[in-house]
């Protein structure tokens, strides 16, 4: 039923998504960390920043990437030179490019759920000898923990439906940069209208389940059901 | 070996400046007005204020100086706050073992079972924070300082934040830790009949300086301080139970004193045994004057006593009384009117009537 290419396509995108998600929570953790606690004057600047791939056409970031990953740019010859391979049209590429767009939808529920964090625990547990580290581990993340399923959740289906940045800078190589969305793409092209059909729904199903399974995560928490008693 | 404090901390409303050197040893209580900066000193003893300039040091130990800054997690303290700050993601064990697990040290004053033993927490320990009273979380909460194993324990108002009951509660339990722990208290209130029931030693505050410090029993007498000048201001008695009366259920209350002769001696009704060192507070304004000794009265405490102080702020219709009894001070609030009727004078002996006393579970311990 399904194509090669089609499956090659969907392995392609999860593994894009699922490792472009573990660096965006990697990254984006202590962002929205500055975010919401620093006073920084700029911070509505690096705020603006993160959610500009919210409005931005996503060929507008695609193409500045793709200037930035020309084997003659800066950049492009620093990642050669560091990596011993070209940036361009690589899966690397399709990675930092979901890493930039996806960005907005990992580090705005972590923020709001870092600025909603009651200072007053993280002193407590500062009295009671634990260190930053510590007071992250046993208290932040718990604390917020639904809200880093949903930047994960969010991260992941972003990732999953991204279509123009990737259009841009992957360059359409089957098995290597060809993900689902764009595979949609060239069977519509060539009219392969059964074959866009489950792809499309498929894609409908899956982010359907998701958003569901985040929206039935965020029912009132435990710091929230803390903060109403 | 003490808590030195010499620093300053600037906050919207407040200029914090303290110079001041804390007892090591027993509960020394920081007394003052709401916005006097009571919590702000506490934070900036305990770390969680980063603005705080100058030298705070502990035992030797110092913690902040212009090079240092010892962090909250670095300083061996026990913390109770005003609000319990409960971990709602734990259960109360959690919260317990959270504080256990990071002890400050191994040299364990106290275990898990002796605090829940202490604090009552057996039947809590499974359930969720948020499911406790008032009263209850606050008992879950100086357990868990307890639990860190703190080489000094600060507790802000923990009391204010509960109802009458609770506050009954866990006034009780405060009565007890000085039995129970053997490491200093620091105790912000605002609330004097706490202190005189908790505090060894008095610090007061105003405006972010502090005022005068020392020995509660001396503090409590001194007609200087506005604190004494107020219509709630009581005077502080120590001494013990030397009798009972059987058939009237009375106990005969003997003042502490030197000598044989410069003893005095007061009657109230009370269940404490025979020789326990106890306080006894009596409020300024149920305290009357005669010249003579009036033996028409229902009241039963009048004591021979002698003026030592005359305390009238100009246009006051109040005066403060200071009295000698035996070899102890009795403060007694009379009207203005009252104090030039008697024509008192300063070393005149006189009689004061004391219609109310109101026994402490507390020694006097230093």
């Amino acid at each position: 039923m399904l194509h090669a290419h089609d499956i090659a396509a969907i392995v392609l995108t999860l593994q894009l998504a699922a490792v472009s998600t573990v660096i965006l929570l990697i990254l984006g953790t202590p962002l929205a960390w500055w975010l919401a606690h620093s006073h920084n004057r700029a911070k509505p600047l690096f705020e603006a920043i993160v959610a500009l791939p919210l409005v931005l056409p996503p060929t507008v970031l695609g193409f500045y990437l793709l200037l930035a990953f020309a084997p003659d740019s800066p950049f492009g010859q620093l990642w050669l030179s560091a990596t011993g391979h070209s940036l361009a049209f690589s899966f690397s590429a399709l990675v930092i490019g979901s890493v930039l767009y996806s960005l907005p939808f990992v580090v705005q529920p972590l923020q709001a759920s870092f600025e909603q964090l009651p200072v007053k625990l993280l002193e407590a547990a500062s009295t009671l000898g634990a260190d930053f580290k510590d007071r992250f581990f046993s208290i932040v993340l718990p604390l917020s923990r639904r809200s880093f399923i949903t930047a994960a959740s969010l991260g992941f289906a972003h990732t999953v439906g991204e279509f123009g940045i990737v259009l841009m800078i992957g360059g359409n190589i089957p098995g290597k940069t060809q993900v689902l969305s764009i595979a949609l793409f060239d069977r519509v092209e060539s009219l392969q209208f059964q074959q866009a059909h489950i792809l499309a729904a498929g894609l409908v199903v899956f982010s359907l389940l998701l958003l569901t399974v985040v929206y039935r995560i965020n029912k009132p928490t435990v710091l929230t059901a803390a903060r109403q008693s | 070996m003490s808590l030195a404090l010499a620093f300053s901390l600037q906050r919207d409303r407040l200029q914090l400046q303290i110079n001041a050197e804390l007892a090591n040893s027993g509960v020394t209580a920081l007394y003052g007005d709401s916005g006097a900066g009571k919590t702000s000193l506490l934070r900036c003893i305990a770390g969680l204020e980063q603005n705080a300039q100058g030298r705070i040091s502990f035992n030797g130990h110092t913690w902040q100086d212009e090079q240092t800054f010892t962090p909250s997690h670095q300083r061996h303290i026990g913390y109770v706050f005003q609000d319990a700050r409960l971990f709602p993601h734990l259960s109360v064990l959690g919260n317990l073992q959270y504080a256990y697990q990071r002890r400050h040290n191994n040299g364990q004053l106290f275990s898990l079972p002796q605090v829940c033993d202490f604090l009552k927490l057996q039947p809590l320990l499974s359930q969720n924070p948020n499911t406790l009273s008032g009263g209850e979380q606050q008992r879950v909460a100086i357990a868990r300082a307890l639990l860190s194993q703190p080489q000094l324990l600060l507790m802000d108002e923990p009391l204010s934040a509960l109802d009458q009951s609770s506050r009954d509660e866990v006034l009780a339990v405060l009565e007890q830790l000085p039995q129970q722990i053997n490491i200093p208290v620091i105790y912000v209130s605002h609330n004097m009949d706490e202190v005189s029931r908790l505090a060894d030693q008095l610090c007061l505050l105003e405006q972010g300086k502090i005022i005068a410090q020392g020995p509660l029993l001396d503090l409590c007498h001194r007609l200087d301080l506005t604190l004494n000048q107020q219509e709630q201001a009581a005077s502080l008695l120590q001494g013990q139970i030397t009798d009972r009366d059987s058939k009237y259920q009375l106990a005969e209350f003997a003042l502490n004193s030197s000598t044989e002769s410069s003893t005095a001696s007061l009657y109230l009704h009370c269940e404490h045994a025979l020789g326990e060192q106890l306080r006894l507070r009596i409020p300024a304004r149920d305290v009357s004057i005669s010249l003579s000794h009036q033996q028409d009265s229902s009241i039963l405490n009048i004591l021979p006593a002698q003026v030592v102080e005359l305390m009238h702020p100009a246009g006051a219709a109040h005066a403060m009384v200071k009295l000698l009894v035996g070899e102890q001070y009795l403060l007694a609030r009379i009207t203005y009117k009252s104090l030039a009727q008697l024509q008192l004078s300063l070393g005149q002996t006189v009689y004061a009537q004391i219609k109310s006393v109101a026994l402490l579970n507390k020694a006097l311990d230093y």
